[in-house]
């Protein structure tokens, strides 16, 4: 059966590689999109994922907001969740280890370092 | 209605009366019917009727006589004496004979049934008529008379216990006992009447109790009905529960056969499918084996046709022999006659060599004469010869002489001026006239021997003369021996021609002849074989043309094969390749889907290299197109090269195809991103904060250089647009030194410098000092504002470098 993964990514260029990325990964991975913080957290919700790939900064509701719900709800505090951020500083990355995310990732990214780090959270 | 009829007691007397003479009637019908008198019988019947129309055995009688009637007929008819008939006996029925009427019975029933049997014998079409009004509840004829109504009554069963029993013929006695058992009747028909009374009561109760037992019957057929209805509900419950399992299983069933149908109809289309691809393949094998048998047999005629071109041509080269020997002989004999012409030319030739020889004989003698002549002359010439010597030899003599005395007058007169000494010369003279004169003897002596000379030459011309002679006369006789020999070799020959020729001639004739035959024959058929030969030679055309016209047929319907081959393939190609193009779309399929992909394309009767080759161009293709949607997205990306990497790892190309096809892959990407070589002087190589990447991914080239010596050492080979440079380099050459010692050089000085530093350490450069293709960028470094300045200095750059060219 395959895996579900939530990408939650305001930037349409930035979920189509991510989607690109995973179709060509050959891993059995099932792909859900949301576009922000609070779509993610009714998603998974809903579905709960595998594995969450969240990107910090978005409208509506940003992943600062949303990881620390999601981890305080029992459906889904299990949930491993990589934080996206770009240029990232390294204040950022110890405040998204305190809230929560268990890996920072910081973009642009690398299809095969994105693929390491996706597997080492499926598998 | 009993009462009524009751009332009318005339009436009964007189109906009485009338049923008697009907009676009567009846029996003498009956008599007459014996004695086959069916006419009068019938009389009788008619009387009977109309005395008594409600006697149904006038009915009977009726048909008795009928019966009889038609019996004796047919007795006639089958010439079959009529035997005495005694009908009676057998269908008649008997008059109810009670000899003592039995006492009247405990039911009233029964008493109507011996009253009934007692009065007449009712038929039992009567008694059924009865019962019917019975049963309608309203006795019609009772109206017309009770009596009537009583000979009707009674029950069926004695009736017909009564019909059975044969008819005794009446007689007086009989009467008489009639009439006994008719008073009898009359007193039975009160009781009778009471009878019917208390039958009616009965009846009226045992309706009653019928009614009320019908009523049980109902209300307990209506329990039963309803126990029934609500068995048969609970049944039908049960059944229609069992309906609703059945239906819920039929439908389950249903469902299943809808699946299975469903599944079937997908394997019938896949079926259809496949039949229609087996059809077509089929048919397309069919034409195609077709066609090798049309070409097989086209084959072997082209081959039997060429064969018998073959032999054609064998033939006719025959012919053509033939006609050349024939030629041949044709040539002979015109060489022959060319012969006889030669033969007649050198008979011509010989006449003339005659005639020649005859010029040369005259020649000959005309040369003898001119010899003769010759020697004519040389004998004159001989003589002059010598007659000239003797002149000669005189003159020589006198000059000498003459000479002489000149001298011996000079030496004389030398002499007489000398005495002594010319005596001494005249003696020397005289000696030298000695000697003189013995040369003059000599002479003479020479000149006798000159003469003896010529004696002997004339001698030996003479002998000459004489022996030419001889030989002339030998050669004469030589020449008429040789003429002679020659003639008659001639001759000879001649003859030995003249027979040759003659048989020559002979032979020449027959030759002639059967030539003449022959070459009629030969003409003729030459002829034949002329027209036979243009025949086959047409024939030869026509099966050429018939080949090359089976050839180009071949050849279009080769072309067709191919062309079908050719678009079978090219559909092969094309499902094969859409199949590729989705399983490779995501980068290479798993062995399992290759295998699918392998086992479609053999399905699909591609060759493997094909195979290979579309497999190659659809991986390429998809690569291609991954390489250029990642190049769209390349901002995003941390690496453009490593991206590439990976999926020229997930496209499984190798990198000898990637350089193959590399320009078709980075053509777009390179045209517009590269912007030109970075030497990146960093000590951050390595780091988080090394900017290759972002470099690279903003289409630079990027050559590292870990230190401002390193970069020295590469400058040159690299020749950078651009060279960007750390201040701080601890232990060695700093930045800004670094600056100074390219601008020193003047290979470097004009490159695009650009410094990047702490405020603190680029303050040592003073900001007026820097050229105009330098520039200098602080810590922490924007991005933006260093691919700013870059742009700037590299457009100053390449401005600067246009001008020089």
């Amino acid at each position: 059966m395959s895996k579900v993964v939530l990408l939650v990514e305001d930037d349409e260029d930035n979920r189509d590689l991510v989607s690109f990325v995973i179709a060509r990964s050959r891993m059995d991975v099932e792909l859900v999109l949301a576009e922000n913080g609070q779509e993610a957290i009714d998603k998974a919700f809903a579905r709960p994922p595998q594995l969450i790939l969240m990107d910090m900064q978005m409208p509506v509701m940003d992943g600062w907001q949303a990881v620390p719900l999601l981890k305080a709800d029992d459906r889904t505090k299990n949930i491993p969740i990589i934080a996206f951020t770009a240029q990232a500083k390294p204040e950022d990355k110890v405040r998204a280890r305190e809230i929560g995310c268990d890996e920072h990732y910081s973009k642009p990214m690398d299809p095969e370092e994105l693929l390491a780090l996706i597997r080492k959270y499926l598998m | 209605m009993s009462a009524k009829t009751l009332n009318t007691v005339q009436d009964l007397a007189r109906l009485n009366a009338a049923k008697e003479a009907a009676r009567q009637c009846l029996l003498a019908a009956d008599k007459f019917l014996k004695e086959s008198q069916f006419e009068l019988a019938r009389q009788q019947l008619e009387k009977a009727r109309e005395l008594d129309p409600s006697n149904a055995y006038i009915y009977a009688f009726q048909d008795r006589i009928g019966y009889f009637e038609e019996k004796k007929k047919k007795d006639v008819a089958s010439g079959v004496a009529p035997a005495p008939t005694t009908p009676t006996q057998y269908t008649i029925p008997k008059p109810f004979i009670k000899p003592v009427p039995p006492a009247p019975v405990h039911t009233p029933e029964h008493k109507a049934e011996d009253v009934a049997a007692g009065s007449t014998s009712p038929p039992a079409p009567a008694s059924e008529e009865h019962k019917k009004e019975e049963a309608a509840g309203v006795p019609v004829q009772q109206a017309d008379s009770v009596p009537k109504e009583d000979r009707k009554e009674p029950p069926p069963l004695p009736s017909t216990v009564e019909e059975s029993k044969p008819m005794v013929v009446a007689d007086s006695e009989e009467q008489v006992r009639w009439r006994l058992e008719e008073d009898l009747r009359k007193k039975l028909e009160e009781e009778a009447r009471l009878a019917h009374e208390h039958a009616q009561k009965i009846e009226e109760r045992k309706r009653q109790e019928a009614g009320r037992k019908l009523e049980d019957l109902r209300k307990k057929e209506t329990a039963e009905r309803a126990a029934a209805e609500e068995q048969k509900k609970r049944e039908l419950e049960a059944r229609s529960a069992a309906e609703e399992q059945r239906r819920r299983e039929l439908e389950a069933r249903v469902a299943a056969e809808e699946q299975r149908r469903k599944e079937l109809e997908a394997r019938i289309a896949a079926d259809e499918e496949r039949r229609r691809e087996d059809e077509a393949r089929a048919a397309e094998d069919l034409r195609r084996r077709d066609l090798e048998a049309k070409a097989r047999a086209e084959e072997q005629r082209r081959k039997e046709l060429e064969g018998r071109v073959a032999e054609e041509e064998r033939k006719r080269k025959e012919l053509e022999q033939r006609i050349a020997i024939e030629e041949g002989r044709r040539r002979e004999t015109e060489v022959r006659a060319a012969e006889e012409q030669r033969r007649r030319e050198l008979e011509t030739r010989a006449a003339a060599e005659e005639q020649k020889r005859k010029e040369l004989e005259a020649r000959i003698a005309a040369e003898e004469q001119r010899r003769k002549e010759l020697e004519a002359r040389i004998a004159a010439e001989e003589q002059r010869m010598r007659e000239e010597l003797a002149r000669k030899e005189e003159e020589r003599r006198r000059k000498e002489s003459e000479s002489r005395a000149l001298a011996e007058e000079q030496i004389r007169k030398g002499l007489e001026a000398r005495v002594a000494e010319e005596e001494q010369k005249r003696k020397e003279l005289e000696k030298r006239a000695v000697k003189e004169e013995l040369r003059m003897k000599e002479i003479e002596a020479k000149i006798s021997q000159g003469e003896l000379r010529r004696k002997e030459l004339e001698e030996l011309a003479a002998a000459e003369e004489r022996r030419r002679k001889e030989f002339e006369e030998l050669a004469a006789a030589e020449e008429r021996l040789r003429k002679q020999i020659e003639e008659k070799m001639v001759e000879e020959l001649r003859r030995k021609e003249l027979e040759a020729l003659a048989v020559e001639e002979q032979r020449k004739l027959e030759d002639v002849r059967r030539q003449e035959e022959g070459r009629a024959v030969d003409e003729l058929r030459r002829k034949e074989m002329e027209s036979r030969a243009a025949e086959e030679q047409r024939k030869l055309e026509d099966m050429r043309r018939q080949v090359e016209e089976l050839t180009k047929a071949l050849e279009v319907e080769k072309k067709a094969r191919e062309e079908i081959t050719r678009l079978n393939l090219q559909n092969s190609v094309k499902q094969l390749r859409s199949a590729l193009e989705a399983a490779w779309v995501n980068g290479a399929p798993v062995d399992a889907a290759a295998n699918a992909l392998h086992g479609l394309a053999i399905s699909l009767e591609i060759p493997p290299d094909v195979e290979l080759s579309i497999i190659r161009e659809v991986k390429l293709d998809m690569y291609s197109k991954a390489v250029k949607e990642v190049i769209a997205k390349r901002k995003l990306l941390r690496s453009s090269s490593s991206t590439l990497e990976w999926l020229r790892k997930v496209y499984q190309v190798s990198v000898a195809e990637y350089l193959e096809n590399e320009s078709k892959f980075l053509l777009d990407l390179v045209a517009d991103q590269y912007k030109g070589t970075v030497l990146l002087v960093s000590k951050m190589l390595g780091t988080k904060e090394d900017i290759t990447p972002r470099l690279k991914s903003s289409g630079f080239a990027v050559v590292q250089a870990a230190t401002p010596e390193n970069a020295l050492e590469k400058i040159e080979k690299v020749n950078p647009n651009i060279v960007l440079c750390d201040t701080d380099f601890p232990g060695g050459l700093s930045g800004i030194k670094f600056l100074h010692v390219i601008r020193a050089n003047s290979k470097f000085n004009y490159i695009p410098f650009i410094l990047v530093g702490e405020i603190a350490e680029l303050a040592q450069l003073k900001s007026s000092e820097l050229k105009p293709n330098e520039g200098v960028i602080k810590r922490p470094m924007d991005y933006e504002e260093l691919t700013t300045l870059m742009n700037d200095k590299l457009t100053s750059f390449r401005e600067y470098i246009s001008s020089l060219k």
